[in-house]
C-alpha cells in the first residue's frame, strides 16, 4: 500500500467512523427506538467492548486470554456489592475496572510466564476455578430494591454502553499506531526474535493484560448496572470469554473493524435464535468459526491477520 | 532400468531445491549420488520415496509413476529408504523395530527367515534385540535403521548419509557389510554419501550434484582416479 | 479415615485415567488437542442414558454399544475435521486442531442442549445407591464396577498396542509418522483408527460419568479440563503414565476434599494444574 492510498483509506474510515458515531449519538434523541432496539445495542456495544479487549491482547499480542469471562464477571459483581453498599454507579464502575485489574495481578500476570497453548489453557483453568469459588461464595441472585427499576433508565444505559465503545475503540486505536503497538506486533510475530532485538515483552504483555482486563470489569460494571438482578455466577461462565473470541476471530484478528463487525455478527445470531432452547446461537457461530478457521482464516473482514500466524505462536515456536 | 528420475523441480515452499534432476539407476547396480552440504542430496532421495512431491518431471520405478503414489504405496513397491538422522522408534524394541519393518504383506509372512539372517550379519542386533532402540548407540541404531529398511526385502534401496555422525571404523565396516549384503542378494541400491570415497570404492557409477543440479555423472572408478573429484570431496569427513 | 480417602482416591482417580487416555491417545498419535473431548464424553454418556431409559439396558453392558458408536463417530469427526487439517503446514496442526475442536465444542454442545434440554440427567440402576463395606471403608458397588471396567480398558489397549501389528503401528506412527509410513504404514488410516478409538473411549467414559455423576450439555468442558491435568501430570505425550497420573490426581482431590470441602474440589486440580504448568510442564513422570 503506498502512502497516497493508506491515507486516503485511513481518512476514509475516519468519516465514516465519524458518521456512525453521530448516528448512534443523535438516533435515539431523533427516533423513538424502544427498549427491545435500545437494549439489543447496548448489548452490542458491550460485546464490541469485550470483543475488542480480547483482541487487544489476542489479536495484536497473540496471547490468547481465555479466560476473559473472570474479569467479566469480576467488574460485574463488584459493581454489584458497591453499588448496593450505596456507591454511586458510575464511580462503581470505575472500581468494577479496577477490580479486574487487581484480579489480573493475582491470576493474569502469573499465567503470563506461560507460553502458547498453555498460557491459553492456564488462563481458562484459573477462571474456571474463579467461577467454581465465586459459585461456591455468592450462591444467590443479587437483591434488587424495587426502587431501582422505578429510576430505570434504558437510554442512559444506551449512552454509557456507546460511551464504552468509544472509549475501548479510541484506546484500541491509538495503542496500534503507537510505539507499543509496534512492540506488541513484534511479540506476536516472533517473541523470542523480539526479546532479542532488547525488547522486554513481559512489561508490554502485562501494560496490555491491565488495560484489557480495566476495559473488561469497566464493561462488566456496566453490564452490572443494566441488569440489576444478577446470579453471580453466571457472569463468571466461558460463554462470556468464547462469545467475544468468536466475535474477534470471525470478524478478523488484530484490526479495528473486525471485533466490531463480529460483534455485530454474532449478537444477530443470538437474537435471531433466542427464542429457541439452549444456546443455539452458538450452534451457527460454532459452525461459522470451523469454517472461518479452515477456509477464511482473516476473517470476514478479510484484511485481518490471518489466524495461522497465532497458530505457530500458539505452540510456543516447537 | 529400474530407477529412472527425470527432470524434476523440487520446491520447499518458495525455494527451489531442484533444478531438473535426472538419474538412472540399472537393476542390480549400487549408485552414489554426492556433493556438497545442502547440495540437494537427501532432497532427491526423499522426493524418491514420496516424502517431498516434484513441481513437474517424473519418477519411475520399473516403469510405474511414482509422483501420484502416497509414500506407504511407494513402500509397498519395493522401495525401502534408510533414513538420515536417527530415525529409530526409540520407545520400541529392537525386535519391535524389525518387525515393523516386515509390516507389508508378504514381508510379514517370511518375517521370521528375515530376522534371522539380519541376525547373522548384525549379531548385535540379536544380542540387543528386547532392548530399547533409543538406548543403542549411534552406530548400532543405524545398523538397526538399515536392517529396518531391508526387513521388507525391498527391491530398491535408498540410502540417506550412512556414515553420519559415525566413526571413520563404524563407517568402514558398514559399507563392508552393505557390500556383503549386496552380493548374497543382489538388491540395488542408490546412496547419497558425504563420505565420497568409501562410497565409491562400494558403488558401479555416480552423479554429482551441486546447488540442486547434476553436474557430472560416470563409473566410479573413473572418479575416483579423478584428481578433480579427489581434490573437491576426498578428505571431507562425516560432520558431526 | 485414611483409608477411606485412599480407597476413595484410587476409584476416582484410576477413572480420571480413562477420562484422559482417550485424549492422550490422540494427542500422542496424531499430536492433535482435541478440546471437544469432554463434549464427546457427554454425548456417549447421553447414549447410555437413553439406552437405559428407553430400553433399560444396564450401563456396564450398554459400554461395548456406546464405545461401537462413538467409534463410528470418531471416523466421521477424523474425516470431516481432522484430515483436512493434514493439509495445513505441520507447525500449525495443533493450533489449528484446538480452534477447531472449540468450535466443535460449541456446535455439539448446543445440539444436545436443543434435542435434550440443559437438565442434568443420571443413569439411576438398582444398585446406584449401594455400597460394600470392607474393613470399615465403603466402597460404591457403581464404582468399583467403573473400577473394574477401567482395568478391562487398560488391559485391552495394552495388549492391542503392544501384542498386535497394528497397534504397533500406531505407536510407530506416535513416534515418527515419517519413517512408519516409508515402512508401508498407511498414515491416513492409522489416524482414522487412533481417531475412533480415542472418541470411542471418551464415549465409555461418559457412560461411568452418566452412570456415577449427571451428565448435562455444557458438562464437557470441567471434564476436558480434568483430562489434561491429568495429560499435564503425565506428560504430554505419555499414554501408559495417564493412569498413573489420573491415580496421583484422584488422592490428592479427595485428600484436599478432606480439608476444606467437597465444592472446592475442582479447585484445588485446577490451581494445581496452573502450579504445574508454571513450574514443572513437562509432566512429574519421565518419558
Amino acid at each position: 500500500m503506498t502512502e497516497g492510498n493508506e491515507s486516503i483509506a485511513g481518512r476514509r474510515m475516519f468519516v465514516i467512523g465519524g458518521i456512525l458515531v453521530l448516528l448512534f449519538l443523535l438516533l435515539p434523541q431523533v427516533a423513538n427506538l424502544g427498549s427491545y432496539i435500545l437494549s439489543l445495542l447496548f448489548t452490542l456495544f458491550i460485546y464490541i467492548v469485550l470483543s475488542h479487549s480480547w483482541n487487544l491482547l489476542g489479536g495484536y499480542a497473540g496471547q490468547f486470554n481465555i479466560g476473559l469471562a473472570a474479569y467479566f464477571g469480576s467488574g460485574v459483581l463488584s459493581w454489584s456489592l458497591l453499588y448496593f453498599a450505596g456507591v454511586p454507579p458510575y464511580l462503581a464502575m470505575l472500581a468494577g475496572g479496577l477490580v479486574a485489574v487487581i484480579l489480573a495481578c493475582v491470576i493474569g500476570i502469573p499465567t503470563l510466564r506461560l507460553k502458547g497453548i498453555y498460557f491459553a489453557i492456564g488462563t481458562l483453568a484459573l477462571a474456571e476455578a474463579l467461577r467454581i469459588t465465586v459459585g461456591n461464595l455468592f450462591p444467590a441472585s443479587v437483591h434488587v430494591p424495587p426502587s431501582y427499576w422505578e429510576n430505570y433508565s434504558i437510554l442512559e444505559r444506551y449512552y454509557i454502553g456507546f460511551a464504552l465503545v468509544i472509549i475501548t475503540v479510541t484506546v484500541v486505536y491509538t495503542i496500534v499506531h503507537s510505539k507499543l503497538g509496534l512492540a506488541l506486533k513484534a511479540i506476536r510475530d516472533d517473541e523470542e526474535a523480539a526479546k532479542a532485538t532488547g525488547l522486554n515483552p513481559a512489561k508490554y504483555k502485562i501494560l496490555v493484560f491491565f488495560i484489557s482486563s480495566f476495559l473488561v470489569g469497566l464493561a462488566g460494571g456496566a453490564f452490572s448496572y443494566y441488569r440489576g438482578l444478577i446470579t453471580p455466577v453466571f457472569q463468571f461462565t466461558p460463554d462470556w470469554t468464547f462469545g467475544p473470541l468468536l466475535a474477534a476471530c470471525i470478524g478478523g484478528l488484530g484490526t479495528i473493524s473486525g471485533p466490531i463487525l463480529g460483534s455485530i455478527v454474532f449478537v444477530i445470531l443470538q437474537e435471531v435464535f433466542s427464542q429457541t432452547i439452549g444456546k443455539a446461537h452458538f450452534i451457527v457461530t460454532g459452525i461459522f468459526f470451523i469454517l472461518v478457521v479452515l477456509f477464511l482464516p482473516k476473517g470476514l473482514v478479510q484484511s485481518g491477520v490471518p489466524l495461522r500466524r497465532f497458530l505457530a505462536g500458539l505452540i510456543g515456536r516447537e | 532400468m529400474v530407477l529412472e528420475v527425470d527432470k524434476i523441480d523440487v520446491y520447499y515452499g518458495d525455494l527451489k531445491a531442484l533444478w531438473e534432476v535426472s538419474l538412472i539407476v540399472e537393476d542390480g547396480e549400487i549408485v552414489v549420488l554426492f556433493g556438497s552440504n545442502g547440495a540437494g542430496k537427501s532432497t532427491t532421495l526423499r522426493t524418491i520415496c514420496g516424502l517431498l512431491r516434484p513441481a513437474t518431471g517424473s519418477i519411475r520405478f520399473k516403469g510405474l509413476s511414482l509422483i501420484e503414489q502416497p509414500v506407504h504405496k511407494i513402500a509397498e513397491l519395493g522401495i525401502g529408504m534408510v533414513p538420515e538422522e536417527k530415525k529409530v522408534f526409540r520407545g520400541m524394541t529392537v525386535l519391535e523395530n524389525l518387525e515393523l519393518g516386515a509390516f507389508l504383506g508378504s514381508a510379514r509372512q517370511r518375517k521370521d527367515a528375515t530376522m534371522n539372517w539380519i541376525y547373522e550379519v548384525f549379531p548385535v542386533l540379536k544380542e540387543r534385540r528386547k532392548q530399547k532402540a533409543g538406548t543403542l548407540s549411534g552406530g548400532e541404531q543405524q545398523m538397526l535403521l538399515i536392517s529396518r529398511a531391508l526387513m521388507s526385502q525391498p527391491k530398491l534401496l535408498l540410502v540417506d548419509e550412512l556414515s553420519f555422525g559415525l566413526g571413520p571404523l563404524l563407517v568402514q565396516n558398514l559399507f563392508r557389510i552393505i557390500k556383503q549384503i549386496h552380493e548374497s542378494t543382489g538388491i540395488t541400491i542408490l546412496l547419497v554419501e558425504q563420505n565420497v570415497r568409501m562410497a565409491l570404492e562400494l558403488s558401479d557409477r555416480g552423479y554429482i550434484i551441486e546447488n540442486g543440479s547434476i553436474i557430472g555423472e560416470g563409473k566410479a572408478q573413473d572418479f575416483l582416479s579423478s584428481q578433480q573429484v579427489q581434490d573437491a570431496y576426498f578428505g571431507i569427513s562425516s560432520e558431526g | 479415615m485414611a483409608g477411606q480417602i485412599i480407597a476413595y482416591g484410587i476409584m476416582v482417580g484410576v477413572f480420571y485415567g480413562l477420562v484422559a487416555v482417550g485424549l492422550a491417545l490422540l494427542f500422542g498419535v496424531m499430536r492433535y488437542m482435541n478440546i471437544a473431548h469432554g463434549s464427546f464424553m457427554m454425548i456417549g454418556g447421553y447414549i447410555s442414558f437413553f439406552l437405559f431409559t428407553l430400553l433399560r439396558v444396564d450401563p456396564f453392558i450398554s459400554i461395548p454399544v456406546v464405545m461401537l458408536a462413538m467409534f463410528l463417530l470418531g471416523i466421521a469427526v477424523y474425516k470431516v475435521l481432522f484430515s483436512p487439517l493434514g493439509k495445513f503446514p505441520e507447525g500449525l496442526r495443533l493450533g489449528t486442531s484446538m480452534l477447531i475442536t472449540f468450535g466443535l465444542i460449541l456446535v455439539l454442545d448446543n445440539v444436545c442442549a436443543l434435542l435434550w434440554t440443559s437438565d442434568p440427567k443420571t443413569i439411576a440402576t438398582s444398585y446406584s445407591g449401594t455400597t460394600i463395606e470392607i474393613y470399615g471403608i465403603r466402597l460404591p458397588l457403581a464404582r468399583l464396577g467403573v473400577l473394574g471396567v477401567t482395568f478391562i480398558v487398560i488391559i485391552a489397549l495394552h495388549l492391542f498396542l503392544n501384542r498386535t501389528y497394528f497397534g504397533k503401528s500406531i505407536r510407530a506412527t506416535a513416534e515418527d509418522w515419517e519413517a512408519a509410513s516409508l515402512l508401508g504404514i498407511n498414515i491416513g488410516r492409522t489416524y482414522l483408527v487412533a481417531s475412533g478409538i480415542s472418541i470411542a473411549l471418551a464415549g465409555a467414559a461418559g457412560t461411568a460419568v452418566a452412570l456415577m455423576y449427571s451428565i448435562n450439555p455444557y458438562g464437557g468442558l470441567e471434564w476436558l479440563l480434568t483430562a489434561m491435568v491429568v495429560l499435564v501430570f503425565a506428560g504430554l505425550g505419555n499414554i501408559k503414565e495417564v493412569f498413573m497420573a489420573g491415580l496421583l490426581l484422584g488422592i490428592v482431590e479427595q485428600t484436599s476434599v478432606f480439608f476444606i470441602g467437597g465444592e472446592f474440589r475442582a479447585v484445588v486440580g485446577l490451581v494445581i494444574f496452573v502450579l504445574i504448568l508454571l513450574f514443572r510442564p513437562q509432566g512429574l513422570f519421565r518419558q
